[in-house]
């Protein structure tokens, strides 16, 4: 009997063990870098929630159209809003510079973008307008278009839409077209259409 | 010592003694099962002290003839039982009834007995630790699906989620090694963390009539059962490794046991896998490899009275999920899918890319019991698990190692359980349950923008339960349980003020919100009572000639999960947005399962007819429209709940065409109806069969041969969600065909195998396998990933076991 009593004591003994031992394991693990390495400030990939495309008439600078998408609460949530300040002169010449910024952290993602990562990025601007060109000025370290400045032309009076699409890891260099962009594994970060009207 | 010596000599004349006076005693005896007074027979009785033998005839009696008086020491030994030993004094003719204690299940498991089932009266199919073996560089998923009924919803080709009778995740309970496996099961891209090397064989009930484990197997469940140990002096184990020929890569596994005579044992288990990009039928599926890293241990304590067990698993995967499978937005996800080939295919790599899945997972419990004369078995378990999971997405440079999810979930529970066998014919079970569980979710951004996907909550869960087992007569056996399980939830969730008011949750659940506006967030702590009943009703009866007759009936009940409640956010992998609602109820099931049974090995079938209705079915189904986003157009998948009915049939049959030839076959159909829409339910597997011809020759290194075939059809009743959307490239509507089902296809595998004995206690297994023998291209609609790339191709697959 007593036997069986040490015995129980034993089993008893090591069941306890085991339970603290559980504890404090998962105390341990409570903090296994959980909050820290993977989760420190500053190495977060910041949402855009802003995007403005200032288009200015190289000869009167008085002449600036904007194109802006802002959407604060981010995907999901309320849907973007978008505005276009106003229609582009026809047969003038513009100067495009595209922004990417974080509202609320006061971000210019776009300029991180260009200076760290331009090589995986390039911006296309594609419309139905007949007569209105954009072409993309700037390049990346590999000496190939990056799109956050354009020189763009604009024809005759018409109207339609302007899609403003950046590819992530696309295929560059590549054709000048979105399409041939995403015929490897490019995959779209920005998607965004305007109207635009030429007038 | 030299008196010793003389009382030797004492004892052994007096012997001689009286066998000279009368040597001519019979002593007949019957040997029966403690439990339920059955004959056993076979058993063998040896008179130590004489060295006489004898075993038990059919009705379970044995006798000896001319013994002498006096002393006589009886050793009864029945392969399934614990070997007795009684004194006797014999002095007369004597007839003795004597009682083995047949508990099997729990001692050890040396014989294959035929009856391995978890409950008399449950309908399950189980996979042996040899079939099992088969499986040791695979999924647990991928070995389950070779049993009629089960089918997987995979994500790529290494994650691959067991599906019963159409229900998978939350609606399927895994019990891994007599704990409730809680692996943030709740997603369909959620693989059980199980190593499959780690148990012993696999049992699968389709009806829900094991209420011990929950009340919410709506599904079915799964039980990895842990092996037993005879009590001996022994030390044995094994290694064995799996090399493939696609995805260059393979697994090795060791285990070692040590058992010792006084009941105690421990056995150690460690297993490496690593896979380099597998190959589909036409080109390289690129970042679909998978390492996996597991061990576990256990010890323990085994006597017929007392015991105790304590076991620890660790469980590390790091799965890619094909690069093609990254989308942006629904313009990407049409393209992909308009594509004949994936978007991105890169020579052949072991290397791990983003986007990838990250997974550990801790799982640790002791079990204790003892049996007490006249009442039963008491069983006391505690548990607990950890797991961590980290999905890292394709993101701009800087931030690829910053996984885009990260969860913690930790799981507790305490159940002691009482099991009351000392009525003859009756078995009782009863216990309780207390759990607690922790979801940590470390914030997708600091941006406070970003919600996570899943939510900090606590969940506290308990339980009550009773099950019974009658036997009626011989013939019939039948059971029923009850149980009742509450649950509260107890979450704190940021919403988009937009989402929390358009959803009117401001006005319905005015009661969580605190009120506290940040940054277009708003903070919320959603708290939810459940309360579940289940009950299961179940006969067995033998119709003689080996044949046997099921009936099966279960009420479950599941409460929503913390993704069906709270799920917010997007999955690149589908350009999908997924949204949970806190309006959901609990699902209630009524399912019915049959089955006319013959267990032989010369002609033997299965047929087993289901029907389970599911009130409040909830699913997760596209909403049509997209929502726009600075990224483009999404997909917005939301989970709603409809009245659900899925019926079917599993058919199985074996054949022994000659002494060397062997066929088996099986069928699995089944319908899933939305009854309030009037539609097919998604996500429901398809009509399936196989057909195999086994050739054995045990005299030849135990040789075996066999030839597969396995059909899958085209699923043609699925329901339509596919809609139009606007491409602002092609400045057009498309059409985004993400409803449409692949075709049907028939693949071949080849398994061969063989046993070569290297010395008395050692042994090698040997085999050789094809699998997907004719390099079948192919899609599967239950593969997320079906509209980005095919299935894998062929694979020779060659594994060797060396036993010691």
């Amino acid at each position: 009997m007593s036997n069986f009593k040490s015995k129980t004591m034993k089993i008893t003994k090591l069941l306890a063990i085991l339970f603290i031992s559980a504890l404090s394991f998962t105390a341990c693990s409570e903090d296994d870098d959980h909050d820290h390495d993977d989760h420190g400030h500053g190495e977060h990939e910041e949402e855009i929630t802003q995007l403005v495309y200032t288009l200015t008439n190289t000869d009167n600078s008085a002449d600036v159209v904007t194109f802006t998408f802002t959407d604060e609460d981010g995907d999901g949530g309320q849907d973007g809003t978008k505005v276009v300040s106003g229609n582009l002169t026809a047969n003038a010449t513009y100067k495009g510079k595209l922004e990417l910024l974080n509202l609320e952290e006061g971000e210019d993602v776009g300029a991180e973008i260009a200076e760290d990562d331009a090589e995986d990025h390039e911006i296309f601007y594609i419309t139905n307008v007949a007569g209105l060109q954009f072409t993309t000025t700037d390049v990346d370290a590999n000496s190939n278009p990056l799109g956050f400045d354009t020189d763009v032309t604009a024809g005759d009076a018409g109207s339609g839409a302007l899609t403003i699409s950046i590819v992530h890891e696309g295929k560059k260099p590549n054709d000048g077209t979105v399409t041939d962009a995403l015929s490897g594994n490019g995959t779209t970060d920005i998607e965004v259409t305007f109207n635009v009207t030429v007038q | 010592m030299q008196k010793i010596f003389f009382l030797c000599i004492a004892i052994f004349y007096s012997h001689i003694h009286i066998a000279a006076q009368n040597c001519n005693l019979n002593f007949k005896g019957k040997i029966a099962d403690f439990h339920d007074n059955t004959s056993i027979i076979g058993a063998s009785i040896r008179i130590i002290n004489l060295n006489k033998y004898t075993s038990t005839d059919l009705e379970g009696f044995f006798e000896f003839n001319d013994l002498c008086k006096g002393k006589i020491v009886l050793e009864i030994q029945h392969i399934a039982c614990e070997t007795k030993i009684i004194t006797i004094n014999l002095k007369n003719n004597l007839f003795k009834e004597i009682l083995l204690e047949h508990h099997l299940e729990e001692l050890n498991e040396v014989v294959v007995k035929t009856n391995t089932k978890t409950a008399t009266t449950s309908i399950e199919k189980t996979l042996s630790k040899k079939e099992v073996e088969v499986y040791s560089d695979k999924s647990l998923g991928d070995a389950l699906k070779s049993l009629s009924g089960v089918s997987s919803v995979n994500t790529g080709n290494s994650i691959v989620k067991p599906m019963i009778h159409g229900l998978h995740s939350s609606r399927l309970l895994i019990i891994n090694n007599n704990v409730r496996q809680f692996d943030q099961e709740w997603g369909a891209e959620h693989a059980p963390n199980i190593d499959i090397n780690t148990g012993g064989r696999i049992n699968v009930i389709k009806g829900a009539n094991t209420l011990i484990y929950g009340s919410d197997a709506i599904g079915g469940l799964i039980l990895i059962r842990p092996e037993n140990y005879t009590r001996q002096d022994t030390l044995f184990g094994g290694t064995s490794t799996a090399l493939n020929t696609n995805g260059w890569g393979g697994n090795i596994n060791s285990e070692i046991v040590k058992t010792y005579e006084s009941g105690y044992y421990a056995k150690a288990q460690t297993s490496y896998k690593m896979f380099g990009d597998f190959e589909a039928a036409d080109y390289n599926l690129s970042n679909s490899g998978i390492k996996s890293i597991n061990a576990s241990a256990r010890f323990g304590y085994k006597s017929f009275e007392k015991g105790f067990d304590a076991y620890y698993s660790y469980v590390n995967n790091t799965i890619g999920i094909i690069r093609a499978a990254h989308v942006g937005n629904v313009n990407d996800l049409i393209r992909a899918i308009n594509r004949k080939e994936p978007s991105f295919i890169d020579d052949f790599s072991y290397a791990i890319d983003n986007p990838k899945q990250s997974i550990s997972h801790h799982l640790g419990k002791i079990e204790a019991y003892k049996r007490f004369r006249g009442l039963g078995k008491l069983t006391l378990q505690y548990d607990f698990q950890v797991n961590r999971r980290k999905e890292f997405d394709r993101r701009r440079a800087s931030f690829e190692d910053a996984p885009a999810a990260d969860f913690r979930l930790f799981t507790t529970s305490i159940q002691p359980n009482l099991k009351i066998d000392a009525i003859d014919n009756l078995v009782l079970n009863t216990g309780f349950l207390l759990r607690y569980q922790q979801n940590d979710s470390a914030a997708e951004s600091v941006t406070r923008i970003s919600i996570p996907l899943i939510p900090d909550y606590n969940k506290y869960d308990a339980g009550i339960y009773a099950t019974g087992n009658y036997k009626l007569n011989s013939r019939t056996t039948i059971s029923s349980g009850f149980r009742y399980d509450f649950s509260r939830i107890e979450a704190e969730k940021k919403y988009k003020v937009f989402d929390w008011e358009e959803n009117n949750y401001d006005e319905l659940f005015s009661e969580f919100s605190s009120g506290v506006i940040d940054n277009f967030e708003i903070y919320t702590s959603p708290k939810f009572n459940f309360h579940n009943i289940s009950a299961s009703l179940g006969l067995t009866s033998s119709l003689g000639n080996n044949h046997d007759f099921l009936l099966n009936y279960g009420l479950a009940s599941r409460m929503p999960n913390a993704s069906e409640l709270f799920s917010n956010g997007l999955h690149h992998s589908a350009a999908r947005i997924e949204t949970g609602s806190l309006l959901l109820n609990k699902e209630i099931a009524n399912k019915f399962v049959t089955s006319i049974e013959r267990k032989n090995q010369n002609f033997g079938f299965s047929v087993s007819p289901y029907f389970n209705h599911i009130k409040d079915f909830i699913q997760l189904i596209p909403a049509g429209e997209a929502l726009t986003t600075i990224r483009g157009a999404f997909i917005e998948w939301k989970y709603n709940q409809v009245d659900a009915q899925i019926f079917g049939i599993d058919i199985d049959v074996n054949n022994k065409l000659s002494d060397k030839f062997m066929y088996e076959g099986s069928l699995s159909l089944l319908r899933g109806d939305n009854l309030t829409e009037d539609t097919p339910l998604i996500n429901m597997p398809s009509t399936n069969f196989s057909n195999s011809i086994v050739y054995t020759n045990k005299k030849l290194n135990r040789l075996s041969i066999s030839i597969t075939q396995y059909t899958e059809l085209k699923q043609n009743r699925f329901p339509d969600y596919n809609f139009f959307t606007f491409n602002p490239i092609l400045q057009e509507d498309v059409y985004v065909n993400i409803s449409s089902t692949p075709c049907a296809f028939t693949l071949f595998h080849l398994n061969s195998s063989a046993n070569f004995k290297i010395s008395n206690s050692s042994s090698l297994d040997i085999a050789f396998n094809v699998e997907n023998l004719f390099n079948v291209s192919y899609r599967n609609y239950l593969n997320r990933l079906r509209y980005f790339a095919d299935e894998v191709g062929r694979n020779f697959n060659i594994k060797l076991k060396f036993n010691y």
